[in-house]
């Protein structure tokens, strides 16, 4: 009767242990998760900006324009006015090109994963159970945990600082001063496998200039890719 | 002859600068310490005075730093009692910017009835014109604000007074029914809410878009910081903010003239220019315009009582050619509706636009901050308004706002930065890639005409740039030239909307 009593009990501690110990591999393996996919949204997303396009020259004359389908046909009234413009456009990229690798941004990083900034949004992903499973995942989650940028590793030569309004703003109203990016990210919903994850995002430029929109992404070949974004807005 | 005069000339000088140093080098021996007995009334008051929990904000005045008089005093017996002044001869108040203000006194100010002994530090804010010998218990040729701070630091009244009459007060109590005849009072300090402002108590004296009123004046405090070199050197290393403070200065005349030529949209019947009243416009908007036309443009109630809400109201009041383009536009067509709320964005941003419904016809503004002037939350619904507009106009491709080279243009960059119309980075880069080069100067236009043209379009320009001046760094074309914004003309734009901001009646 002993023998049997201590055997439950080492089965139970077992139990426990292993629970535990499941808990925080699952725990710190989404931690890692998390990390992994703000390091790659960061290189998609906080490039330098660069100069604009030149704008099309009076010899351009538009025959068709779709802006939202990104359509548009025209001609030249020359054929060497459209090789110029091409070549201009040409420098221009690779100037642009050579520009980006040198410049060396400060991107501030909100010291938080944040409760997703949601909380007046109710979409529909009617056409994909996966993605409204993992949209109500991140609605209910409720609390931030802290972010900590050493566990970053981007690829670009830049720099991260955390975000601090005091520190990053001269006066209310004004705009950011010694950083060029803000990039604020919520916590990570994560499906059971830990194989698909949304989380929402922001980028901005500055007080009047961003974006944020919900990702929603899939692990492909041990690297998380986007699969789809609902946006949500522009500052 | 010339030797003597040359000796009495020498000579004289001398003895003048003997008795200029002894006078320097040596104290006057007529001078004795004498402690002066105080009188038992000022001896008590002396006693009792605690000034422990007293906060320097908003006030601006260290009580560490105050050595109070209380030698020289004035008294007056008035009706609810004896009062007592006393000279307070060290301070160091914060330097409000305002440059309507030319001195500032502070003074201890004691009232003594039969049941109550009340202590106020008080601050007189001297106005162009002032006799500067005014104190507050001689008020005579008194032009000026006066401030009464109780012993914890919290405003007990300002009052107004010329030529030595109050014309115009507001206590506490009053705080949250301050005439409004302008969009920046608002109750205390960041408070952009007006909490349970009353109507009726602001229908005679009116949101007005002009004629005098309370002004909130803001005082932003710096702290400079220095790197030791060593020896006597020191290195500049930058400039932090400490905070503002802000107090209410009362200003005769002024702004809003240009909001007297109005647009009246149908069916309004409310008061406009002077007349204009915020309680009745929303009344208006919320319980009669709905009868007579669709809602396009909707305010959340959540905005009604706010500074941001009041620059709404003018702006929907007012004849803008940037507002009636953008923002308006959305009045006149019915597949859209406009809803302008307060509103989570990130915590990097003042304002944000949600297209996220934008087929079915949906654009929500959102405004963030809480806290700005009215001049920045116009700055900012007209920046956002034009997000609102391009949105509207790529779907429908219709907009007053686009001429043909502007869709030409707009047509490149979305192709450009392969923007999809949505809420991306895509879409972002190509539109605010299309504001600096269009809006910069019918932005800055639009605050300076709701500023009255106070100053030159130059001091105004900060509010064109608002949101766009990184992409002015990096380059920009205007009227198909290259330019770049510089730091040293951000810098200066900076300074130069300080100052609007700061002296606004808008």
């Amino acid at each position: 009767m002993t023998v049997i009593k201590k055997l439950y009990t080492v089965l139970f501690i077992c139990l426990i242990s292993f629970s535990i110990h499941s808990c925080i591999v699952q725990d710190s393996e989404a931690d890692t998760e998390s990390y992994e996919i703000l390091n790659m949204l960061i290189d998609k997303h906080a490039k330098p900006l660069l100069p604009p396009p030149p704008p099309l020259p009076n010899t351009f004359t538009y025959d068709s324009v779709n802006i939202k389908e990104n359509y548009y046909s025209g001609h030249w009234s020359s054929k060497s006015d459209s090789i110029i413009y091409s070549n201009k456009l040409d420098s221009i990229k690779k100037k642009n090109e050579i520009l980006s690798k040198n410049i060396a941004q400060i991107i501030a990083i909100d010291p938080y994963f944040a409760v997703p900034w949601l909380a007046d949004s109710n979409f529909n992903f009617a056409n994909s159970p996966e993605k409204q499973r993992l949209y109500e995942a991140l609605k209910a989650i409720q609390d931030s945990i802290p972010l900590r940028i050493d566990r970053l590793k981007i690829t670009r030569n830049d720099s991260l600082t955390y975000w601090s309004k005091a520190q990053h703003r001269r006066r209310k109203g004004a705009d950011y001063v010694g950083v060029d990016i803000v990039a604020s990210f919520s916590r990570v919903a994560f499906d059971e496998k830990k194989q698909k994850a949304a989380l929402v995002v922001s980028f901005n430029r500055s007080v009047l200039a961003g974006f944020s929109a919900i990702y929603f992404l899939e692990k492909k070949d041990d690297k998380w890719v986007v699969i789809d974004t609902k946006g949500l807005w522009i500052s | 002859m010339k030797s003597i005069t040359k000796l009495l000339f020498t000579s004289f000088f001398t003895t003048l600068l003997v008795a200029c140093q002894s006078e320097a080098l040596f104290p006057d021996t007529d001078t004795s310490v004498e402690l002066i007995q105080l009188s038992p009334e000022v001896q008590a008051i002396k006693d009792d005075l605690d000034l422990s929990h007293f906060e320097s904000d908003p006030s601006g005045i260290d009580v560490d730093k105050i050595v109070i008089d209380w030698e020289n005093h004035i008294s007056s017996q008035k009706e609810d009692g004896l009062w007592y002044q006393f000279p307070l001869t060290t301070v160091l108040p914060a330097q409000l910017k305002s440059d309507l203000i030319v001195q500032q006194d502070y003074m201890l100010v004691v009232a003594i009835s039969e049941d109550v002994t009340e202590y106020s530090l008080v601050k007189l804010a001297h106005l162009e014109g002032s006799s500067p010998t005014a104190t507050y218990l001689q008020l005579g040729g008194f032009h000026g604000m006066t401030y009464l701070y109780d012993l914890n630091g919290a405003t007990r009244g300002v009052a107004y007074v010329e030529n030595g009459e109050t014309h115009t007060s507001i206590t506490t109590e009053h705080w949250h029914h301050v005439p409004m005849s302008n969009c920046d009072v608002h109750g205390l300090a960041d408070n952009v809410r007006m909490g349970t402002m009353n109507h009726n108590d602001l229908h005679d004296q009116g949101c007005d878009g002009g004629g005098s009123g309370w002004v909130r004046v803001a005082t932003d405090h710096y702290t400079d910081w220095y790197n030791h070199r060593g020896g006597n050197t020191w290195e500049y290393s930058h400039t932090e903010y400490t905070g503002t403070t802000y107090e209410y200065i009362w200003v005769e005349g002024g702004g809003g003239q240009y909001l007297n030529a109005i647009y009246l949209p149908d069916a309004y019947s409310g008061g406009t220019g002077n007349d204009f009243d915020l309680g009745e416009f929303y009344d208006w908007y919320y319980n009669e315009r709905d009868e007579g036309e669709p809602l396009r443009i909707q305010i959340d109630p959540s905005l009604q009582d706010t500074v941001a809400g009041c620059v709404l109201a003018k702006l929907m009041l007012g004849e803008l050619a940037l507002y009636r383009d953008t923002i308006g536009s959305f009045e006149d067509d019915p597949s859209f509706n406009l809803t302008f709320t307060f509103g989570e964005c990130s915590d990097g941003d003042d304002a944000c636009t949600s297209a996220a419904d934008l087929s079915d016809g949906n654009i929500t503004i959102k405004i963030q901050n809480q806290g700005l002037h009215a001049l920045e939350y116009a700055s900012l619904i007209l920046h956002e308004g034009i997000h609102a507009e391009i949105f509207r106009a790529v779907e429908t491709y219709t907009s007053e706002l686009l001429n043909p080279n502007d869709w030409e243009r707009l047509g490149q960059l979305y192709r450009n930065y392969l923007a999809d119309n949505g809420n991306n980075t895509e879409t972002t880069e190509a539109q605010h890639r299309f504001m600096t080069e269009r809006y910069v100067i019918p932005l800055a236009e639009a605050i300076w005409k709701l500023d009255n043209k106070r100053y030159p379009l130059d001091d105004y320009m900060k509010f064109g740039w608002d949101g766009l001046e990184r992409y002015g760094f990096t380059g920009y074309f205007h009227d198909g030239v290259f330019k770049r914004l510089t730091r040293e003309e951000s810098n200066e734009d900076y300074h130069n909307q300080d100052k609007v901001l700061n002296n606004t009646t808008f």
